[in-house]
């Protein structure tokens, strides 16, 4: 799809393709110049733009080392770690929300909102600003537009993860013409400059994030053999196990048991130094003035004492590495090179444990700050059609699978297939005169498809009334080159192609984000509010009329409770439809809407008269 | 069903030399792999997505001695009947009627004691199947030299005793595989059944 944004440079003007790291804690743009090596563009010798957006008011928004600046003044306005929250629900941060110094906006169904000066945010929306910004910051140094883009994202991130990075340089302005995993891209600018074959196993420990992938080398081909990881573990978990210990000794030695925004970013910030500082130093000072209580805390800390509260975390490191062996088929013995990426591996308890796991000194030399980002510019490189010599076969590093009888789950592509991959499924009726199927998609290791990540829903139809089991649909679920999944039907009998309408589960749709795109240019010149209200209301009313016709149409199928429950949602959007408060109106459509959806289900059963439950036709 | 031997340009061949295999994979992905059409139409992009992802199975099947083994079966017997697919090997009729009945003991033992004698025969009777699921190589080895033994233009009936010691051998081993996952799990809680 094309972005409004995209500007034609015309055909004599060569497209400048960029690679970016958009990391938990730092973000890096980079590029391949001239002589065919991969650089970072810095201004003033600064290339490391921390992931921090301070949104001002008016639509005045930093981003970077400034914007850090605004961390202790402007607390609930300043952004970090957002990468943490991409494609997650309220359910997947409970554990540590209290530990952020900004809001979340009130929790409900689907993705985590960050709230700002009274506006909600998406994650999604906040990255694309850091994105914005490093694509400025390219422009400035080329002197020419920069459309075009490879962004990483850690090897295990999901299917909504990878959409939602995608979405984020949509919204920026961007053609994304590839998510790349963070390890690969190491691996790259690691095969770049060694010249090494191999088996090579990369460590990625960044900020919010845990990757290790291994990967076979062998003359600018670049094999991920298996990969595993943890998007929920890093730098962060250290720094907030450190804020803990800190906190419960103010609330000893001072009483101070609630603190506030700002209090709770300058924890942060010296747990945060201190861990740095014990990288080399074997102890550190914690000095913090909280200016409203007046306190004057201060302790020490001892390199062993971080490493005692540290250890448990990196100790989480240590499974996902031997899995990935396993599934590799290799072991320790195997391995010839180990490259460590991410900042937080400068602490000496991860090379420790990195040369425990895999039985060597692990490989050092590189920048593990900016490693990731020039792979992503060598991939950049490659895409554009200037390099040939690098083959790049990654793998999808969750298992997909669908919903079967009793809520298994059935793998259709397990984890570590190389990707581009595709797997044709046929299907049909259960009973006659069926009009649709449902098929449910899910991504994850378990047995049971609800301990799995549901990713997208959809329903086969409308078919043709038939007998049962004549129609054959064939549905050709593929995995892109960026892990993203697609799917195709098509009706076997006619050879039609058959509409699928995916809904994404945990995520936006192409409509959401085109909206989000527009929304972002003219935010400054309409009132966005009034807008926002009259499609509040556009969307209650719809819904409201469905659930009245359904009620009236199949009283049969409601529980009387269930319509006592939904008669009083009705008459409170109905109420808050006359006022002008679109939020409120949100909130209670998307109740409403959460409400009927067992309902929707029922009539859509009845209309069958049995069970919608496909039955696979068994393949010879 | 394409044919992954013919899309990779190598006979239809039990035994195939790996090493080729990994070169001709990596030849044909510098071909058909969307990064390097990343430049064409929407057609073009397509197009390489499928042949892609087509590579990319052909190759995983057929990189893996046993999945080669029985994708080569079911492109040369088609029409094999899904019963002979599912028999029971006779020469394992023994371990798995002995097998059952001791795990089935093992999940009634209430005696600690005598519920880790019967997790010493499992063990026991496992490494015995270890044995045989190793020794089941060399006899793929043999059937891949009288398949490709077999002058060019044999007919079904000259290919029957092969391809039928093949289904067998495969068999064989996914009742192996499946009596040592069952064996992991009631003496090591593992998952069961495995493929």
């Amino acid at each position: 799809m094309a972005s409004l944004l995209q500007i034609d440079l015309g055909p004599d003007r060569k497209r400048r393709v960029v690679g970016i790291d958009l990391g938990t804690t730092n973000s890096l743009v980079a590029y391949v110049g001239e002589d065919e090596q991969p650089a970072v563009i810095d201004v003033a010798g600064d290339g490391i733009v921390p992931s921090v957006v301070a949104v001002l008011g008016a639509g005045e928004v930093v981003v970077g080392r400034k914007a850090k600046e605004h961390l202790f003044t402007d607390t609930d306005k300043t952004v970090y770690s957002v990468k943490r929250l991409m494609g997650k629900s309220y359910g997947d941060i409970e554990r540590d929300s209290h530990l952020l110094s900004y809001r979340l906006a009130p929790r409900r169904e689907g993705l985590v909102r960050v709230e700002i000066g009274g506006t909600e945010y998406t994650p999604i929306e906040l990255s694309a600003m850091i994105l914005r910004d490093l694509k400025a910051r390219a422009e400035e140094h080329f002197g020419q537009t920069v459309t075009a883009a490879v962004i990483t994202v850690p090897a295990y991130f999901n299917d909504a993860q990878r959409q939602a990075t995608k979405d984020a340089g949509k919204l920026a302005g961007l053609d994304v013409l590839r998510i790349l995993n963070e390890p690969t891209a190491a691996a790259l600018a690691y095969g770049l400059d060694q010249q090494r074959k191999g088996i090579v196993a990369v460590y990625d420990l960044g900020g919010g994030t845990f990757d290790i992938s291994i990967l076979k080398l062998e003359l600018g081909v670049y094999q991920v053999l298996s990969t595993g990881g943890d998007t929920y573990l890093g730098g962060d978990d250290i720094d907030q196990a450190i804020m803990g210990r800190l906190r419960a000794e103010l609330a000893e030695r001072h009483g101070l048991s609630e603190v506030t925004l700002t209090e709770l970013q300058q924890l942060r910030d010296a747990a945060e130094r201190a861990k740095q500082e014990l990288s080399s130093a074997e102890q550190s000072t914690i000095a913090i003035e909280f200016a409203t209580s007046g306190i004057s805390f201060r302790r020490t800390m001892s390199r062993q004492e971080l490493e005692e509260i540290a250890r448990p975390i990196i100790g989480r490191t240590i499974e996902p590495c031997r899995s990935a062996l396993r599934d590799a088929g290799l072991t320790q013995a195997d391995i010839d090179a180990v490259v460590l990426v991410g900042g937080s591996t400068r602490m000496p308890l991860v090379r420790q444990t990195v040369e425990e796991v895999f039985g060597r000194t692990p490989f050092d030399s590189l920048n593990p700050d900016e490693v990731v980002a020039l792979g992503a510019a060598i991939q950049a490189d490659v895409l554009s059609g200037n390099r040939r010599d690098t083959l790049l076969l990654d793998v999808v590093p969750l298992s997909l699978g669908i919903e079967t009888v009793g809520g298994m789950m059935s793998v259709l592509i397990p984890r570590n297939t190389t990707i581009p991959t595709q797997v044709r499924e046929n299907y049909t009726t259960f009973v006659d005169n069926q009009t649709g199927i449902n098929i449910n998609v899910y991504q994850g290791e378990r047995e049971f498809v609800r301990d799995n990540r549901q990713l997208a829903s959809f329903t086969l139809g409308p078919l043709p009334p038939l007998p049962a089991g004549m129609p054959k649909i064939e549905v050709a679920f593929t995995i892109d080159a960026d892990g993203i999944l697609r799917v195709k039907a098509r009706d076997m009998r006619t050879g039609a192609e058959q509409e699928v309408d995916v809904r994404p589960s945990y995520g936006l749709t192409d409509e959401e984000v085109e909206r989000m795109l527009r929304e972002s240019i003219e935010r400054a010149q309409e009132d966005i509010t009034e807008r926002m209200l009259v499609e509040s209301r556009t969307e209650a009313e719809t819904l409201l009329q469905a659930t009245r016709k359904t009620l009236e149409k199949h009283p049969e199928l409601i529980a009387p409770e269930e319509r006592e429950a939904i008669e009083e949602i009705l008459g409170r959007l109905a109420e808050s439809m006359a006022g002008s408060d679109h939020r409120e109106i949100r909130s209670i459509t998307d109740e409403l809407d959460h409400a009927t959806e067992p309902i929707a289900q029922r009539v859509l059963n009845s209309s069958v008269q049995q069970s919608l439950e496909q039955r696979k036709i068994e393949e010879v | 069903m394409p044919d992954y031997f013919e899309f990779m340009g190598f006979p239809r061949q039990i035994a195939l030399d790996q090493e080729k295999l990994q070169r001709r994979y990596y030849e044909l992905s510098r071909d058909y792999h969307p990064d390097f059409h990343m430049q064409g139409d929407e057609e073009a992009r397509q197009k390489s997505l499928e042949n892609s992802s087509l590579l990319n199975q052909a190759y995983r099947t057929l990189n893996d001695p046993y999945e080669r083994a029985r994708y080569l079966l079911a492109l040369e017997w088609p029409d094999l009947p899904e019963g002979e697919k599912k028999k029971i090997p006779p020469a394992l009729l023994m371990e798995v009627m002995e097998m059952q009945e001791k795990v089935a003991e093992a999940q009634f033992a209430d005696d600690p004691a005598k519920k880790e004698e019967i997790h010493r025969e499992l063990l026991d009777i496992e490494a015995r199947l270890k044995i045989k699921t190793d020794g089941l190589r060399a006899e793929l080895d043999r059937l891949a030299e009288s398949w490709s033994a077999l002058p060019e233009g044999t007919d079904r009936a000259g290919k029957q005793a092969t391809l039928g010691a093949l289904n067998t051998l495969l068999n064989t081993r996914s009742y192996l595989r499946t009596l040592l996952a069952t064996i992991d799990a009631a003496v090591r809680g593992g998952k069961g059944v495995r493929h």
